[in-house]
């Protein structure tokens, strides 16, 4: 049985020999597709424009209006800096006549100083002092000794405790100190009362007290800070050092381009805790773009007096407003530079001040820029990396970019490709000058707000020379100059960005292929 | 009067459109005296009265495609031979099929007890599968993506497989001297599975070129992925297969409507296979499988971080297409189902035209096809069969059957589109004209022990053989008409 079914499979064999195996060899597959593939899409925003440094600094008003927010900061307390108490240190002593003093139950006052200490502060006369820290040292020696014999009572009536209410008194036999941050002490001008009382303590046995006998007092206040002072500070200046306040990352999205803003604003606020009449000078204020500087012009003009607050604890601010606003932001600074002085009581000789050792002057520089106005040159652009060399460039036999862009935004761009090597060096260009043109900005109303979007859709045929290119690039550089939209009479009017215009964006390649194996 | 109506039906038939694909074998519908003929039709009783077929006593090859030639797909100029893919999807349908099938005979056996009862059993290994391809898979890389802009692309390929051993046992009985029914049942033991029972997979592409692929599909397969496992050894793994069971049933009837005339019917392979052996399925869940691929995002390219959008969506379309493998549970696929119509008018003695429809459904795939034959038996010694079949979108399908009855040796060749490989042979000596143009290709052939040829219907001495389809042969002389009348008669009055 089996030897007959190998008749039959060496009959196939036979049959299968007069097939002509050339015949089944295929030479070549050609094919020629044509792929429509979408390069870009997107719904892009104004605020998509703005550099990533800048997007937290967008804000949107009440009208829509999308603008640039900047605002900084820098506290000086130059002026509390002017203020320090010194040390003070007392040596007092009191003499005890030659006598034998028979025994007494009671304590005896022998003798007593009384006086006024001044602190010695200049131009200051200050009327209160609350301290934070400080101490009163004190330590009393006798010769010939005393010793458990005696004490001395120290009154400082004018040293309040902020916890008792109660003024410091001190009965001391011997060395030890006082922790003043609980006090506050009331002062004029400056000076305070002290009162040293030595005391024989009562003895069962009679004393004898030799000649020149004489009893030691130090008192040493020392370290003293205050939580606030009070009184008339005098008429004082302080150099503050000079400021700068980095803007560079405010407005990059504007860099190199030619920008005017129609409506920009900055302002500039002084808030002062300081209760006491202060005058600033800014000696010199300018914006700085790289070695480039420009002159801030204020309103009021140098010098300007602040308002000082009336209680202490709080703040005044006064605002200050800059002129050449627009001036300054067409010059597009990455830094304003200033340098200030601040003199306190001109020309005064008495009055009520006060301040805190936390108390700060504030300087605050506000720039909005509402996207609203005309720009032109304005750069976005990109790398891709891209590697075609596994390709035939022969393999395309033609391709056209598909551009549909229905365009909101008051923002005209033209787009282009450049294919570079591996080191950056621009082989050519994706498009001809005239195809570049496929971004086609809104026109606007007399008022800058949306009238008709730009609209355009078209297939733009690649040269052939250029997609040869493509296959030898190594990154492709996608480039857009955006300009702000023309009017028809090739002018650029001023043009508002609101957050709800939008450029919706779809861009296509469709190309022919020839594909040939074998 | 008899050509008129013959002509009359091809024309007919030939102007309906087929356009599916089928494995069927329409030359051997009528093909008597081959113990085989009752493959088609349970009812159906051979020249035969004892058959019996040893293991690779019947070999059947098939390969249908109804999408294309291999003409269709090249072109020749200047000797050489191009691969003309445009041309190629000209003319596809929108599923093309290519379907092969095989099944060889183990044991064959038939034995006609007595004129009313013929009784079959066989083993036969049988293997059928399908691969569908969608027109816009073969289009989208010939023509591109382009031309299917505002459209979806549809790329629902899908692959059926299956092998089984297949264990049946039949009877042929005649219910009078006009029905004679049929029926067979099978006990079928799955070898290898592999069903596409989702294949939804798409790719749209809008007006801005944007392209949305999704997909939803679920292949399962039993007694493949041990195969891949190394250390794997079918003598260790025979075993696990027995347990992929099933059962099915072929039904059929003849009918002589007239004296000449008869009519036949049947439905084959009504059942089923469970798989249990082996299972794992490929998925990809719909939910999770899908994106949209817009291009560079605008913004991306504003903030200098396209390259970064690039590698994000790469990995995107990485995870949503990710192939999610892993066992499963039993699942069942049906046999390829058929149905045969026909009806066989024999034109004069020992020669027959018959004419068959047919339809075979298997899972989504339904195919009809057409086939007509003249069919003559040259004494006992050599029958021959001369078909013409529409099938596959196929119209150049002439088929042949021929076997040379040598009892008790029988040999036999039958295949629906044989009979131009003498033709390719003569005018282009080789066979790359037939094979070229050719999208169904099927052939059976093999050695039968054959014993007792039957003359049909009732038994008579002294007359000739007549063909089994129409029991009541006219007689070809007054004598015997007279005798087979007689005992037409005696067999009525016994009733």
């Amino acid at each position: 049985m089996k030897h007959r079914f190998w008749v039959w499979f060496v009959a196939l064999l036979v049959l299968a020999s007069c097939v002509d195996e050339n015949d089944y060899t295929i030479d070549s597959i050609e094919v020629s597709p044509t792929l429509a593939l979408p390069l870009v899409f997107g719904e892009l925003s104004i605020q998509d424009f703005i550099k990533s440094t800048d997007s937290v600094y967008v804000r949107v008003d009440k009208d829509d209006l999308v603008y640039l927010s900047y605002s900084q900061t820098l506290p000086s307390q130059d002026i509390r800096g002017l203020f320090t108490i010194p040390d003070k240190i007392l040596n007092r002593s009191f003499f005890v006549p030659a006598a034998t003093i028979p025994p007494h139950t009671k304590d005896i006052r022998s003798d007593s100083i009384v006086e006024v200490v001044d602190f010695g502060i200049s131009p200051e006369q200050l009327s209160e002092i609350s301290f934070k820290a400080g101490t009163v040292s004190y330590s009393t020696v006798s010769n010939p000794s005393l010793t458990n014999k005696y004490e001395i009572n120290i009154s400082l009536p004018d040293f309040i405790s902020k916890t008792t209410n109660l003024p410091l008194n001190l009965n001391i036999a011997a060395t030890g100190s006082i922790n003043l941050s609980d006090y506050l002490v009331k002062l004029n001008s400056n000076k305070f009362n002290l009162k040293m009382v030595l005391v024989l303590k009562g003895t069962t046995t009679p004393v004898v007290i030799g000649n020149n006998t004489f009893v030691s007092l130090r008192l040493s206040f020392l370290g003293m800070d205050f939580t606030y002072i009070k009184g008339f500070f005098g008429d004082q200046t302080s150099i503050v050092p000079a400021e700068t306040i980095e803007v560079g990352a405010f407005g990059t999205s504007l860099n190199g381009a030619d920008v005017s803003f129609a409506q920009p604003k900055i302002t500039l606020d002084v808030v002062n805790d300081y209760g006491v009449p202060c005058e600033v000078n800014f000696k010199k204020f300018e914006a700085q773009n790289g070695t480039k500087s420009l002159n801030v012009t204020l309103n009021p003009a140098n010098p300007i007096t602040l308002i000082s607050p009336t209680v202490l604890g709080s703040s005044a601010k006064t605002s200050i407003s800059v002129v050449n606003v627009k001036e300054l932001l067409d010059f597009a600074p990455t830094k304003f530079y200033y340098q200030v002085d601040a003199r306190i009581n001109k020309g005064l000789t008495s009055g009520n001040n006060f301040l805190a050792d936390t108390s700060k002057m504030r300087v605050s520089i506000n720039v909005e820029v509402p996207f609203y106005g005309h720009a032109s040159n304005i750069i976005l652009g990109d790398t891709i990396k891209v590697d075609f060399g596994s390709f035939d460039q022969s393999t395309i036999n033609s391709a056209s970019l598909k551009t549909k862009v229905l365009n909101e935004l008051p923002l005209d761009a033209k787009v282009q490709f450049y294919m570079t090597d591996g080191k950056y060096k621009i082989l050519d260009s994706l498009l001809t000058t005239s195809q570049t043109t496929i971004i086609k900005g809104s026109t606007v109303t007399a008022t800058g707000d949306l009238l008709a979007p730009g609209s355009l859709d078209q297939l733009v045929q690649l040269e052939q020379s250029k997609i040869d290119k493509i296959f030898l690039a190594k990154y492709i550089i996608v480039r857009a100059a955006m300009n702000t939209s023309k009017n028809t009479n090739g002018t650029f009017p001023d043009v508002k960005f609101k957050s709800k215009y939008k450029m919706k964006v779809d861009l296509g390649l469709l190309a022919n292929l020839k594909i040939k194996v074998g | 009067m008899k050509i008129k109506i013959l002509t009359s039906s091809v024309f007919l038939l030939l102007s309906s459109s087929f356009s599916a694909i089928a494995q069927i074998e329409g030359t051997l519908q009528y093909m008597n005296s081959l113990p085989q003929v009752v493959i088609n039709n349970p009812a159906y009783v051979p020249k035969y009265k004892f058959s019996l077929g040893l293991p690779f006593s019947s070999i059947y090859q098939g390969y249908t495609n109804n999408g294309f030639s291999y003409n269709d797909l090249v072109t020749r100029k200047d000797g050489q031979v191009k691969a003309d893919l445009t041309k190629w999807i000209k003319n596809l349908p929108e599923k093309t099929f290519i379907a092969p099938a095989a099944s060889i005979d183990f044991l064959r056996f038939g034995f006609k007890v007595n004129h009313k009862l013929y009784i079959t059993a066989n083993v036969t290994a049988k293997e059928y599968g399908y691969l569908k391809i969608p027109k816009d898979l073969a289009s989208v890389f010939v023509q591109g993506n382009a031309p299917y802009v505002n459209s979806t692309i549809n790329f629902s390929a899908a692959v059926e497989a299956l092998s089984y051993l297949e264990t049946a046992v039949g009877a042929s009985y005649e219910v009078n001297k006009k029905l004679r029914v049929g029926g067979r049942i099978k006990l079928l033991h799955g070898m290898v599975s592999a069903t596409t029972q989702v294949s939804d997979i798409s790719i749209a592409v809008d007006e801005n070129y944007h392209m949305t692929a999704s997909a939803d599909l679920l292949v399962k397969t039993s007694g493949v992925n041990s195969i891949t496992n190394s250390g794997y050894e079918f003598s260790k793994e025979w075993k696990n297969y027995l347990k992929n069971r099933g059962m099915a049933i072929d039904i059929g009837a003849t009918y002589q409507l007239l004296d000449k005339l008869t009519l036949n019917a049947s439905l084959i392979d009504i059942g089923g296979i469970k798989w249990r052996n082996d299972l794992y399925q490929y998925s990809l869940d719909k939910a999770k499988a899908n994106y949209t691929f817009s291009g560079i995002n605008a913004t991306d390219l504003i903030n200098g971080t396209a390259n970064d959008f690039i590698d994000a969506q790469v990995d995107s379309i990485k995870n949503s297409f990710k192939l999610q493998e892993g066992s499963t549970n039993s699942f069942r696929t049906p046999l390829p189902g058929k149905i045969f119509l026909g009806g066989n008018y024999e034109l004069m003695r020992n020669l027959n035209v018959g004419t068959v429809f047919y339809a075979e459904k298997f899972h989504e795939k339904f195919s009809p096809g057409w086939t007509t034959s003249l069919n003559k038996n040259f004494g006992r010694a050599i029958s021959t069969t001369l078909s013409y079949t529409i099938s596959n979108r196929s119209f150049n399908n002439f088929g042949a059957g021929l076997s040379f009855n040598l009892a008790p040796v029988q040999l036999y060749v039958v295949g629906d589109n044989l009979l131009r490989i003498p033709g390719s042979l003569v005018v282009h000596k080789n066979l790359n004209n037939y094979i070229n143009t050719a999208q169904v290709i099927n052939i059976r052939l093999g050695l039968n022990f054959v014993f007792g040829w039957d003359k049909g219907g009732i038994p008579a001495p002294k007359t000739k053989s007549v063909n089994p389809q129409s029991k009541t042969k006219a007689p070809e002389t007054s004598n015997v008409r007279q005798s087979k009348r007689k005992r037409y008669r005696n067999y009525t009055k016994e009733q």
